[in-house]
């Protein structure tokens, strides 16, 4: 072992800053938490798969299919760069179907753990006839099945196991930017992967394409409706919990069900108690809440008229006739991408298209102008795509 | 990470703890615990290391009796790690009994701590000076049944000093 580098065996880290010595022997702090059992490798043989979708696909949507289908049997990585709702799971149900059907590995990864137990009850009801095995924390004593979906933190324990690794919402807090989980992400494929995404930088596109991976777009949402575009609200901070209690009033009594987004746990909760005297009819989640699968899904059973929520149900969480409101838009945690994400949350049932995105602020900042120029800009596109259709 | 420096008697014993364990001392424990990362361990005590060093001057510290399995697969100590800043002299004088968690017994269990632990060496403790030193103190149990214990060898000072204390709401 030299003296002056080491290279972890796990994540990869070069940087000396974040190893230590322990009994003599150096070791990688920056994947810690990172450890335990590891997914034994399977071969599997080829078998039936029976897709059970109740709805059919649209065109575009029916394209994109065949179009990541042919990637993947080209040995070759796809993005599928997507705007929210537009049913960017049922366009890769084909190429994992085909997949599924050769014995392949295959994995469907998304970085929160709320969504990944909302997706995998999905696609057993999907893939009713193949074993789907859902891993995440507290949740990780079976590791194999035809299909794996699993937290992006729990692709440690797959080496050089995936033969097709579906990623989403690559963008989403803690997958960015993070060296570790991007480190076992890599490490975890064998074979090709998919990344999926509404809002992926220039940057990180123009690099993909420059390693050889195609880049799929689809803009229209499947339902075909506009993205909402949000209603910004400027006053002084004092006064944005009485317009929150006039919203919630005025959606309430049209029943319809409400998320209240805030910046942080504290606020989250200090909102919920100001709103729980006046509409007792409502809950609170955050990551450090225990209970707040059980507390989802009452919501959606409509034992909640509202949720006051953190960033935990950005993305991922689909209720009919939503609205949603975003309390003090302007914090500093709220990026033109997350505010994207959060108005993304609105609208996306097909039986209940429109919705309304409140943003409450005290004054106006770059992300929030940017968020609704993104939107505006994605609804533009899904006008030019009818106006070539006639 | 605000310290408390918080004075208390375990039976007639007098006893300081550092921090209350919250969240945020329950996160780096298990940092340094659970995920085997000694680095850190030093954390908790650095700032006031020569203070705690002087303040303690002629103790021999005797840490609460861990697994000697746990010690060998995290290749470590932590209450050892967690004390080391101190630099004072450590002494483990009781061990387990049998392999048991003190985080999974129950209040219950807890109370008959002594039937769990015993003396491993056979050094005079006569007329030396113990601090009894642990990581986090919830019933007190463990530290209970080590003072038990060590009351017969007839020290000329016990004392107890534990990283964090539990607050029952």
């Amino acid at each position: 072992m030299s003296a002056f580098s080491f290279v972890c065996p796990f994540c990869g880290n070069t940087n000396m800053d974040s190893i230590g010595v322990r009994n003599g022997k150096f070791y990688c702090r920056k994947c810690l938490s990172f450890r335990g059992q590891e997914a034994k490798s399977r071969i599997s043989k080829e078998k039936d798969v029976v897709w059970n979708l109740n709805y059919e696909l649209s065109n575009d949507q029916a394209k994109l299919a065949q179009i990541l289908l042919n990637n993947y049997q080209k040995k070759k990585n796809s993005f599928v760069y997507a705007v929210c709702g537009s049913g960017k799971t049922e366009i890769v149900l084909r190429v994992m179907s085909y997949a599924i059907s050769k014995g392949q590995n295959v994995g469907f990864v998304v970085p929160r753990r709320e969504v990944i137990i909302e997706l995998s009850e999905r696609f057993k009801k999907i893939f009713q006839s193949n074993t789907v095995t859902s891993v995440y924390g507290g949740h990780s004593k079976m590791l194999i099945g035809d299909l794996v979906c699993c937290t992006t933190h729990q692709l440690y324990r797959y080496n050089q196991y995936f033969d097709l690794l579906i990623i989403d919402e690559i963008d989403a807090f803690p997958f960015r930017n993070n060296e570790v989980l991007n480190a076992f992400f890599k490490k975890s494929i064998r074979g090709n992967f998919i990344m999926m995404s509404a809002t992926p930088s220039q940057k990180y596109l123009s690099e993909f394409e420059k390693n050889g991976g195609c880049i799929v777009e689809l803009f229209s949402r499947f339902h075909a409706y506009p993205l909402p575009v949000p209603e910004v609200f400027i006053m002084p901070k004092p006064m944005l919990i009485i317009k929150c209690y006039r919203l919630i009033n005025k959606f309430i009594k049209n029943q319809k069900p409400i998320f209240i987004f805030t910046p942080t746990i504290k606020k989250c909760e200090e909102v919920f108690h100001n709103l729980k005297s006046i509409f007792p009819s409502g809950n609170y989640v955050h990551s450090k809440r225990s209970n707040r699968e059980q507390i989802i899904g009452d919501f959606k059973l409509n034992k909640y008229r509202y949720l006051v929520t953190t960033a935990v149900l950005e993305r991922g969480v689909t209720v009919k006739g939503l609205q949603v409101i975003v309390f003090e838009a302007n914090h500093s945690i709220y990026s033109s991408y997350s505010l994207v994400q959060i108005a993304g949350r609105v609208g996306r049932k097909k039986e209940e298209p429109e919705g309304e995105v409140i943003f409450l602020a005290n004054e106006l900042n770059e992300e929030i102008n940017k968020s609704i120029r993104t939107i505006e800009e994605a609804n533009k596109n899904l006008q030019n795509l009818f106006k070539n259709d006639t | 990470m605000k310290p408390l420096f918080l004075k208390f008697r375990v039976v007639d014993i007098a006893a300081l703890a550092i921090y209350q364990y919250d969240e945020e001392i329950k996160t780096l424990l298990y940092q340094v615990k659970g995920c085997y990362d000694v680095e850190l361990a030093e954390v908790f005590f650095s700032r006031f290391k020569a203070e705690l060093h002087h303040l303690f001057k002629g103790f021999i510290l005797v840490p609460a009796p861990s697994s000697k399995s746990d010690d060998k697969e995290r290749e470590f100590n932590h209450v050892e790690a967690i004390f080391k800043p101190l630099k004072l002299p450590f002494l483990f004088l009781i061990e387990k009994a049998f392999p048991y968690k003190q985080a999974e017994l129950n209040a219950r269990q807890r109370t008959k701590a002594k039937t769990r632990m015993k003396l491993i060496t056979n050094n005079k403790m006569y007329g030396k000076k113990i601090l009894i030193v642990d990581d986090v103190y919830t019933t007190g149990s463990t530290i209970k049944g080590m003072i038990g214990l060590i009351k017969p060898l007839k020290p000329k000072k016990i004392m107890v000093m534990v990283m964090s204390k539990t607050f029952l709401k």
